[in-house]
């Protein structure tokens, strides 16, 4: 999203001088926790308030209640159920697609010359916000589920690269010093001493690679419109006028996006949990 | 000299990255190559040429369709016909300006919303919930909102642009503030400043390498936003250029807009991280 | 450790034998040629303490990563056990100035590192690291992380890690310059000790004076650019030698003679730009 590199080290991006991470009492732990539930409720409430004291044209603003109940209908409808597996397949076979990038990172980190070589490329394809690609992408594939298999792929295969290559990057020379000492020839040392030490940095990559994936899939999904897909949803009630409906599904991407985002976090804090300064 | 061969004689030796490649050890088969400045551009331009002959060898002889691939010929023809048509610096020039004025708007509403939400406590926690939870939102998800409530014009684009950039500035200065020293404020409370005074010359002072990386966020952030508005409004700006093509199957052209959108990016960037060391440099001078 | 009777039969009694050794560096930043060690000829025996003292950057590390076998001479030659160095061994171990200790590793798994990269474990590893782990004295510490340690405690592990793997020549690389003063004096007590048990042959780099002579059987001072031995000195201080040791008129003697050579160093303060030398690209085979 941002055209700067997110690692670990990287402190000027607030991915990582997130929200202080909460320790301490029981009490506090449980207000922590239920910042979020308060906050939504609040939010809730200020919409509906909005909509007593306003009375908007529904088409504009919709009042929760309507769009829980629309939601409710494509629940019960299944299209809830078939969007979310429309948009799940590409996702997940494009984000496993780009999980090549991995060993290429890697590869790339450990030659100096492969590193200048590949860099002008991969920061130009990074520096590009990914959307720009939409246009040429459907061009050239049509209004297919291919499409966003390639957009999730060239969205999230980037940094996730990038990300490996910084890791190996960044593994202190004296740790490497140490493996050879003992004999280690260049596998041994890989395998013992810088893997395990990339490891953030391939953690980090992966929660980058599923957001940008992610905006990457929904960007299609959002200019294609079509039906079955989440963002299709979104984009189908829209030319109905049937803003409620396409309330509740963008909702429930939301829902999705910061779900997605939490749980990468979570991977990744897993991943660098011994390291000195916990990455949120 | 020996500091090349034993780097860390500070203790922990911190994870930057690049630091691997510096080793200058020879290795047991073969020495790791280290490259000077020149090599580096030299190499840059070798390998950019090969880039573009090789680029131009499979679109010409490659058997690909032109549709995936035009040659580079033909998107350099693409970008001198729109040059000719007057199409391209009009456009251009109109993203450039909705850009410029989204990006002013947000950050004269980040900057000293920031710094109020980071020093008031109360605010802080009534908003940062909301305000990470933007942060992370993808924005374009926004889009179809924007288009229903502005419509499909400039204004759609200013908002994208302003709720891209204003997120992502915001978080940066709000967390900045918070890591102020305590021992400073302690230290400006011993010499009696008020409220007011802690604000201006501690708080502020020390924010300022946060407000150049928030701009510096904002700015990536806010073109981000510009690009996804272009994509969905094509009524005018680099947009309306990439619709028409796409509606007449013009792939070089869109192959064309793709390199001026890169030239657009990286000047954008280059030209705040420049604005950025500016910052940092007078800063150090006035300590 | 696996003797072939050739190294048996030749030098059974000496452990390193450097000869002449040279070790050059290209420097691409500064376009030059930077000589870090110059003519180095020294002999170490088997169980010997030999300490190297010198201001930092004469190239006394140099010095002790040719002998692990990290970097190699540009001329003359180093042999270790009676085996000419084509890189590191089994026979000899490290222990690192600022530990390298690898932080996702726990103080066993740490222990253990050595013995993985020399694929020498079995059965009897995990044994093998509880004694050495005990004999740093870090019981009850096996499943800490480096970063729940001390720097002394770090640095014991260092120790641990080296030992385990039982070699015949410890090299240390400034062990305790980033240990604290007084833990540094507990350390040096112990090393003491711990080496009088295990008893190899150890080179200890150190820029502390009063460390080389405390610990070492012989002192040898190298002064700057191009790093060569001034001088090789014994210390006839009698053993254990204590802290009380360090007010005995030997001792002071001994300082004072160290410090003159290290104070009327000639090329102190001259920048290291030296004439080119032909930098050798392949290791010696």
């Amino acid at each position: 999203m941002s055209a700067t590199a997110s690692t670990p080290t990287d402190i000027g991006t607030p991915e990582h001088i997130g929200p202080r991470r909460k320790t301490g009492s029981l009490g506090k732990r449980i207000r922590s926790r239920l910042t979020g539930p308060i906050s939504l409720l609040v939010f809730l409430g200020v919409w509906q308030a909005a909509v007593t004291l306003t009375d908007p044209d529904p088409y504009i603003l919709p009042s929760p209640g309507a769009v829980w109940d629309a939601f409710i209908l494509a629940v019960e409808n299944g299209e809830v159920w078939a969007a979310m597996k429309g948009s799940a397949g590409p996702l997940a076979i494009g984000m496993l697609f780009s999980l090549i990038a991995v060993p290429l990172g890697l590869i790339i980190g450990l030659s100096p010359t492969l590193d200048l070589i590949t860099s002008p490329y991969l920061w130009g394809f990074f520096a590009l916000p990914n959307v720009a690609f939409a246009p040429l992408l459907i061009l050239i594939t049509g209004f297919s589920t291919t499409t966003s298999i390639w957009m999730v792929f060239l969205s999230a295969s980037v940094p996730l690269c990038l990300s490996c290559k910084d890791g190996v990057q960044a593994v202190d020379t004296t740790l490497v010093k140490a493996g050879r000492s003992f004999g280690g020839g260049r596998v041994a040392v890989f395998v013992k001493v810088i893997a395990p030490c990339s490891l953030p940095f391939i953690a980090s990559g992966i929660r980058n690679a599923i957001s940008r994936g992610f905006v990457g899939l929904l960007s299609v999904e959002l200019l294609i419109g079509t039906k079955g897909t989440i963002g299709g949803e979104v984009i189908q009630s829209g030319r109905v006028y049937d803003t409620a409906r396409m309330f509740a599904f963008i909702l429930l991407l939301i829902a999705i996006a910061l779900l997605l985002v939490s749980g990468s976090r979570w991977l990744e804090t897993w991943a660098s949990r011994w390291r000195e300064e916990v990455v949120i | 000299m020996t500091t090349t061969l034993q780097p860390g004689t500070d203790g922990r030796r911190p994870l930057v990255p690049g630091a691997f490649r510096r080793q200058r050890m020879p290795h047991r088969r073969g020495r790791r190559r280290v490259f000077t400045r020149r090599q580096r551009i030299v190499v840059s331009v070798l390998n950019l040429t090969a880039f573009f002959v090789i680029w131009q060898l499979i679109a010409t002889y490659g058997n690909v369709p032109t549709l995936f691939l035009p040659s580079v010929t033909d998107v350099w023809q693409a970008l001198v016909d729109l040059n000719n048509e007057g199409i391209l610096w009009d456009n251009l020039w109109v993203s450039l300006s909705i850009y410029l004025i989204g990006l002013a708007i947000s950050m004269v509403i980040a900057i000293p919303l920031g710094l109020m939400i980071g020093g008031i406590p109360v605010l802080d926690k009534a908003l940062s919930t909301y305000i990470w939870a933007l942060y992370t939102l993808p924005r374009i998800v926004l889009m179809p909102l924007l288009l229903v409530w502005v419509g499909i014009n400039d204004a759609a684009r200013i908002w994208i642009i302003v709720l891209s950039a204003v997120p992502a500035t915001l978080v940066v200065i709000m967390e900045g503030v918070k890591t102020v020293d305590n021992s400073l404020l302690v230290a400006g409370r011993s010499f009696g400043a008020s409220r007011y005074q802690l604000f201006s010359k501690i708080v502020m002072p020390a924010t300022v390498p946060f407000i150049a990386i928030g701009v510096r966020m904002g700015v990536t952030r806010g073109l981000l936003g510009l690009f996804i508005g272009e994509i969905f409004t094509g009524v005018n700006g680099i947009g309306y250029i990439l619709t028409l093509a796409q509606k007449t199957f013009d792939s070089a052209t869109i192959y064309a807009m793709l390199l001026v959108f890169l030239f657009f990016c990286i000047a954008m960037v280059s030209a705040t991280t420049w604005l950025e060391r500016k910052v940092m440099e007078g800063r150090r001078q006035l300590d | 450790m696996e003797k072939t009777p050739e190294t048996m039969h030749t030098n059974r009694s000496v452990a390193v034998e450097a000869h002449d050794v040279s070790v050059t560096y290209d420097r691409l930043r500064e376009k030059d040629t930077l000589i870090a060690l110059k003519d180095f000829t020294i002999e170490i025996e088997q169980g010997e303490f030999l300490a190297i003292v010198g201001p930092s950057g004469c190239g006394k590390s140099t010095f002790l990563n040719v002998v692990a076998g990290l970097t190699f001479p540009s001329s003359g030659s180093i042999k270790v056990m009676g085996k000419p160095v084509t890189g590191p061994e089994t026979d000899r171990a490290v222990v690192f100035q600022d530990y390298a200790l690898m932080p996702w590793r726990t103080t066993e798994q740490n222990v253990r590192f050595g013995l993985e990269l020399q694929r020498r474990t079995d059965s009897d590893t995990k044994e093998k690291v509880r004694h050495y782990i005990k004999l740093v004295g870090l019981e009850g510490f096996e499943r800490a992380y480096p970063r729940e340690l001390s720097g002394g405690m770090r640095q014991r592990v260092g120790l641990a890690r080296a030992l385990v793997t039982e070699p015949r020549l410890l090299l240390m690389d400034e062990p305790f310059a980033a240990v604290d003063a007084m833990t540094r004096e507990v350390m040096q007590e112990e090393l003491a000790k711990i080496v009088s048990e295990t008893g190899q042959a150890i080179i200890f780099i150190t820029h502390s004076v009063d460390e080389a002579i405390t610990l070492a059987d012989r002192i040898a001072v190298v002064t700057n650019r191009p790093g060569r031995i001034r001088e090789i000195l014994e210390v006839d201080i009698p053993r254990p030698r204590s802290r009380a040791s360090r007010s005995m008129p030997e001792f002071q003697e001994l300082r004072d003679r160290i410090w003159d050579m290290l104070s009327d160093d000639p090329t102190k303060a001259v920048a290291p730009r030296v004439e080119a030398i032909p930098v050798v690209e392949e290791p010696p085979r």
